[in-house]
């Protein structure tokens, strides 16, 4: 108990002396607000371009005047294509139509709206086939795959420097020494560091993929939030166990951490066989997650037992 | 209740090569002393004490604290004892406060939040005590860290140049709350490098010079070893040897 309590209480500290940081808060909080100004331009841009929709025609419906003065009526602009679908699919046009089927892109409203046009135009009660918007993780594709694992590759070394400040910093001011008299296994030095730094990163990762899910599709949610955490723990293990010798200064442990952390994610990017399974390897590959996690895991451990037997 | 017998310990650097920061030394502590750990800087008084505080494993000897032996039962040992480095060690973002009770939470205080604010009240440490560390001048610091040290009631204490950096005024504060707490049962051993400093502390002293005693009692009886009546000079004559 006395352990678990102490394990507590020194997680407690670090986490209220961390909130306590502007640089440690800044650096933190830089990656969900690029992805909220993002999200908020792209609200803005989505807007702007609601109100004039572009209409992609095939070229018999653009040689019917009236309906194409239907359209010049309510300010939508248009062009002559006869790729209609693909039009819609590249973000050319919001709707298409060839006057029997309307891709569409754009809103429901617009949709009413041209469809009464088609309707209007054949005189006569008729269906419109209209199709589904078209899937968009086609055209953001590259960009959904790379950003959550860029973002986690980031707050993955965010985590090894806070692993290696945390202990070389309390080590050079002698904060460490005065825990280390404590009536407490060694060990939990390290983990209660291990698990501020854990909280304190992982709350981040994951408000960055809340945001970011509301930005873009994020396929298998768990799966990345799995992988993304186990990167993140992996990094603060290796911060910690590169500072973790008694002689390791902050800039020699950063060195041999940052060295390692970009080392292991650049080796899972060039061969990536080698590592679906593997934290920070297994950023950006398909696969569940869970042995990648249980990965980091094992490598906290490994960390946190080496804090205990060299930190003091 | 500290006994150090034949305590030894080695270091290698790459300009020294391996050499004995400790060599052969053998210390007794009574209950209620408070006993002058003196020696030029290098002379080996802070890995004495950083072996007693269980913060570096000697390579030979025996240590006791309190009857428990320090190599098999260091947890055991830390129980009893307190250590007060040079260096003051408080997060700079955390107050004396935060820091005094943190501590007392994990030392299984009873009541800890009343046992830190006693304590910094007994200390004169009350009014700053909702400070940031890192806004503390060294002697406030000083305050803090002996209020942290104390939450367990410790029957041993361990104070590492406690005056260091401190001005005429803090030195004279530092070495009265010294004697202060060496009242009673337990066992002080406060170690410098200045010889008139232990003097109005200590009950006895025990001079270091390159790892080894060379001398030890009261300070009478150290001066008369030397043949010298001026404490500067004794000092200099054991440690130039």
């Amino acid at each position: 108990m006395s352990v678990l309590r102490a394990w507590w209480w020194l997680s407690v500290a670090l986490l209220k002396r961390s909130a306590r940081d502007g640089m440690v808060v800044r650096s933190l909080a830089t990656p969900p607000i690029i992805v909220f100004g993002a999200f908020g331009l792209t609200l803005l841009l989505s807007a702007t371009r609601a109100v004039h929709p572009a209409v992609a025609l095939s070229p018999e419906l653009a040689a019917d005047t009236e309906f194409v003065a239907q359209i010049e009526g309510v300010e939508w602009s248009w062009f002559v294509s006869k790729e209609l679908e693909r039009a819609v699919r590249e973000s050319d046009a919001t709707f298409a139509t060839d006057g029997h089927t309307l891709w569409s892109a754009g809103t429901d409203e617009g949709e009413l709206k041209l469809e009464g046009f088609l309707r209007a135009r054949q005189a006569e009660p008729t269906w419109t086939l209209v199709m589904p918007p078209p899937d968009r993780v086609s055209r953001t594709r590259g960009l959904e795959q790379a950003l959550p694992p860029g973002i986690a590759l980031l707050y993955a070394l965010y985590a090894t420097v806070f692993g290696v400040g945390m202990l070389t910093r309390d080590r050079e001011d002698g904060t460490l020494d005065a825990e280390h008299t404590l009536a407490i296994p060694t060990w939990v030095h390290g983990a209660a560091r291990w698990t501020a730094g854990a909280i304190g990163v992982l709350a981040w990762v994951v408000l960055s993929l809340f945001v970011f899910s509301t930005l873009f599709t994020l396929r298998a949610p768990l799966a990345a939030v799995l992988h993304e955490s186990a990167a993140v723990l992996t990094g603060l293990a290796v911060g910690l166990a590169a500072a973790s010798p008694a002689r390791a200064t902050f800039s020699s442990a950063l060195a041999v951490a940052l060295t390692a952390a970009s080392g292991l994610f650049i080796l899972g990017a060039a061969v990536p066989a080698l590592g679906p399974w593997v934290p920070l390897l297994s950023l950006g590959q398909q696969s569940g997650g869970v042995t990648a996690f249980l990965g980091a895991l094992l490598l906290s451990v490994g960390a946190v037992a080496l804090t205990g037997r060299a930190s003091a | 209740m500290i006994v150090l017998q034949d305590l030894v310990k080695r270091f290698a650097d790459r300009t020294r090569g391996s050499f004995l920061a400790v060599n052969h030394l053998s210390i007794h502590v009574q209950p209620g002393e408070i006993y002058g750990l003196l020696g030029p800087n290098g002379a080996g008084k802070t890995t004495t004490l950083r072996i007693l505080a269980t913060l570096l494993e000697p390579d030979e000897g025996t240590v006791t604290i309190s009857g428990v032996d320090r190599v098999a039962s260091p947890l055991e040992v830390r129980r009893h004892m307190a250590y007060v480095a040079a260096e003051a060690g408080l997060p700079e973002r955390l107050t004396g406060r935060e820091v005094v009770e943190l501590f007392a939470q994990i030392q299984g205080a009873d009541r800890p939040r009343e046992r830190a604010a006693a304590l910094l009240d007994e200390l004169g440490a009350t009014a700053y005590a909702d400070t940031p560390c890192g806004s503390l001048s060294t002697g406030m610091k000083r305050r803090v860290v002996l209020a942290r040290a104390l939450v367990h009631e410790p029957t041993v204490l361990l104070l590492d140049e406690p005056t260091d950096g401190l001005d005429v005024q803090g030195r004279r504060e530092v070495m009265e709350l010294v004697r202060r707490l060496g009242k009673g049962e337990r066992a002080v051993i406060v170690s410098s490098h200045i010889m008139s400093e232990v003097q109005q502390m200590a009950d006895r002293i025990g001079v270091m010079a390159r790892g080894e005693l060379v001398a030890e009692g009261t300070i009478e009886q150290v001066m008369r070893s030397t043949g010298h009546t001026n404490l500067d000079d004794a000092f200099l004559a054991l440690t130039n040897r």
